[in-house]
């Protein structure tokens, strides 16, 4: 993120505080397809992303309205709404089965065992990210979701570099182990 | 099953998310219905409290407590109270203002709105300024046309000629840039314009023909500058003048020509005069007649004498003396008639001084 759009972000924040509707519609376009790409890969679902960038941006504006909006780092911000709205849907979600009807194909003749495999893999990351820690969550998801550098990262959370490598190694650490111990599990 | 584990490596996690790197592509149409929701929601909110609570103008009584005590307004002087007062009155147009920025086409603020732009359009002198400024309120016309759209209103017809005006005015203040400053300006005339037809195309077609005639228009409109803003520098200065020129002659054709069905007429090259009774009504023999409309037509010229006991004609002639002692005119042996207006040819004597009782 350079400094020409960290400026660009705070003029668009400073337009949405005063209700600018054009400031507002430059934002939606500017963070809503990153958000549904984060909300999809975290969900897997198109509707349950679309519904995820929705609440996101509805609940920007409720913060603008109570004076609780962000100073700065909107994208950040933005973000991390998604992302407690997602580890809220887990907290609440039934687990579900995966059914090959449910798969949506991505190339012309895919083997069903390949739907299924590349859908169990899915499934596997997608739990393991959502059964970490918020924090540590969010910091896996901007960093290999994402693409985020640290530096971005640690900006966006208000954090030192070194807390968010530490956060890192540690979420690293546990989705290894929470994967083999799902794996031991199923054999 | 002998599954790949996706996290199953030492150096680098991000192969492990390589599962979820692939992401279908978002439906446009989908996208399109949330950010009108996500902008229908701010209007709404935005109506219903247009300051954040940060923003209210609330603390202002705090400092002069603490300045006067408990009864500010008594210890003030004249000064201070006149002080207070234009600070008031600025701070209600600042917050006016202010409040304004969010209004659309129809609201009570919208004038405020537009007002405040052209203020700021006055103050931007420099031609890189200017272009930026009025691009910028060519967006916020947009966005407005969109929003009412999505609501399901028509726009008025004056929101996409405002739109147009305002690229009219970046497009002219880009082509005082000198060369080098020109070209990346046209970059940017371009993508914009580029970007207001992609907005466009997020619309459903609207129902009424006379939106839909609107639509239609506006996209053609842009499209013209599109085909502008992508020609070599020295063209576009060329273009841009004569179309500058072009709409130049059709706004004084405009306000020279008398429309058929128009509103008010010429009323030059008048060779009658209206009557002296005035009036409304079909005008007499006119070398330039107005429009068919319905405006106001010069009154005949009327040569006759109005019907004696109608208003407001002449009266009969007076030939008659007051009564001595009544108050006004002439006595009641020779009564004017009903109307008001000078008698045909007779004068009335002097009234003869009275008590008026």
């Amino acid at each position: 993120m350079n400094r020409l759009m960290l400026l660009d972000e705070n003029e668009l924040l400073q337009g949405a505080q005063r209700w600018d509707l054009d400031a507002l519609g430059k934002i939606y376009d500017a963070y809503s397809p990153g958000l549904y790409r984060y909300a999809w890969r975290l969900l897997g679902d198109v509707q349950l992303a679309e519904d995820c960038v929705s609440v996101t941006f509805e609940r920007f504006l409720q913060a603008l309205q109570n004076g609780r909006g962000p100073r700065n780092h909107l994208q950040a911000y933005l973000y991390r709404i998604a992302h407690n709205w997602v580890t809220d849907h887990y907290r609440k979600k039934q687990p579900t089965t995966i059914s090959l009807e449910d798969h949506e194909l991505e190339d012309d003749h895919p083997l069903p065992e390949t739907c299924v495999n590349t859908r169990q893999q899915q499934e596997m990351v997608r739990n393991a990210l959502n059964q970490l820690p918020p924090d540590q969550g969010l910091v896996m998801s901007l960093k290999y979701l994402e693409g985020w550098e640290s530096e971005q990262i640690a900006s966006a959370l208000e954090r030192s570099i070194g807390a968010v490598k530490a956060l890192q190694h540690r979420a690293t650490a546990a989705l290894r182990k929470k994967i083999e111990f799902s794996e031991t599990a199923h054999e | 099953m002998n599954k790949h584990n996706p996290m199953d490596n030492d150096i680098d996690p991000r192969q492990g998310f390589q599962a979820l790197a692939d992401v279908p592509q978002r439906d446009p149409a989908l996208a399109a219905q949330g950010k009108a929701a996500f902008l229908t929601s701010a209007r709404e909110i935005s109506r219903t409290v247009s300051q954040s609570a940060n923003s209210r103008h609330k603390e202002w009584m705090n400092p002069i407590s603490l300045i006067f005590g408990k009864e500010p307004i008594l210890k003030m002087n004249k000064l201070g109270i006149a002080l207070i007062m234009v600070f008031v009155l600025l701070a209600g147009t600042g917050v006016t203002v202010y409040a304004s920025q969010s209004s659309l086409p129809g609201d009570l603020l919208y004038p405020v709105k537009l007002a405040s732009e052209d203020t700021a359009a006055l103050i931007s002198n420099e031609p890189a300024d200017a272009m930026s400024l009025n691009l910028k309120l060519a967006d916020r016309r947009m966005t407005e046309y969109i929003l009412l759209q999505g609501e399901g209103e028509i726009p008025p017809e004056t929101l996409p000629l405002a739109l147009e005006n305002r690229l009219e005015l970046a497009f002219k203040a880009a082509s005082q840039l000198d060369d080098p400053a020109l070209a990346s300006a046209q970059l940017r005339l371009e993508q914009q314009v580029r970007s207001q037809l992609e907005r466009l195309t997020t619309l459903n077609a609207p129902h009424d023909p006379q939106a839909l005639a609107e639509l239609t228009r506006l996209q053609d409109r842009l499209q013209e500058r599109l085909y502008l803003a992508e020609l070599p520098a020295d063209q576009f200065r060329t273009q841009l003048k004569l179309q500058l020129q072009d709409r130049e002659a059709i706004r004084l054709h405009l306000t020279e020509t008398p429309q058929a069905g128009g509103g008010y007429g010429p009323g030059a090259l008048v060779t009658e005069q209206p009557g002296e009774t005035g009036g409304y009504g079909a005008g007499g023999s006119l070398e330039n007649t107005p429009g068919s409309g319905d405006g106001y037509g010069p009154g005949p010229y009327i040569t006759g004498t109005p019907t004696p006991g109608s208003s407001y004609g002449p009266g009969p002639g007076l030939t008659g003396t007051p009564i001595p002692g009544g108050p006004y005119g002439p006595g009641p042996e020779d009564p004017p008639g009903d109307g008001y207006g000078p008698g045909d040819g007779g004068q009335p004597e002097e009234p003869h001084k009275g008590n008026g009782n």
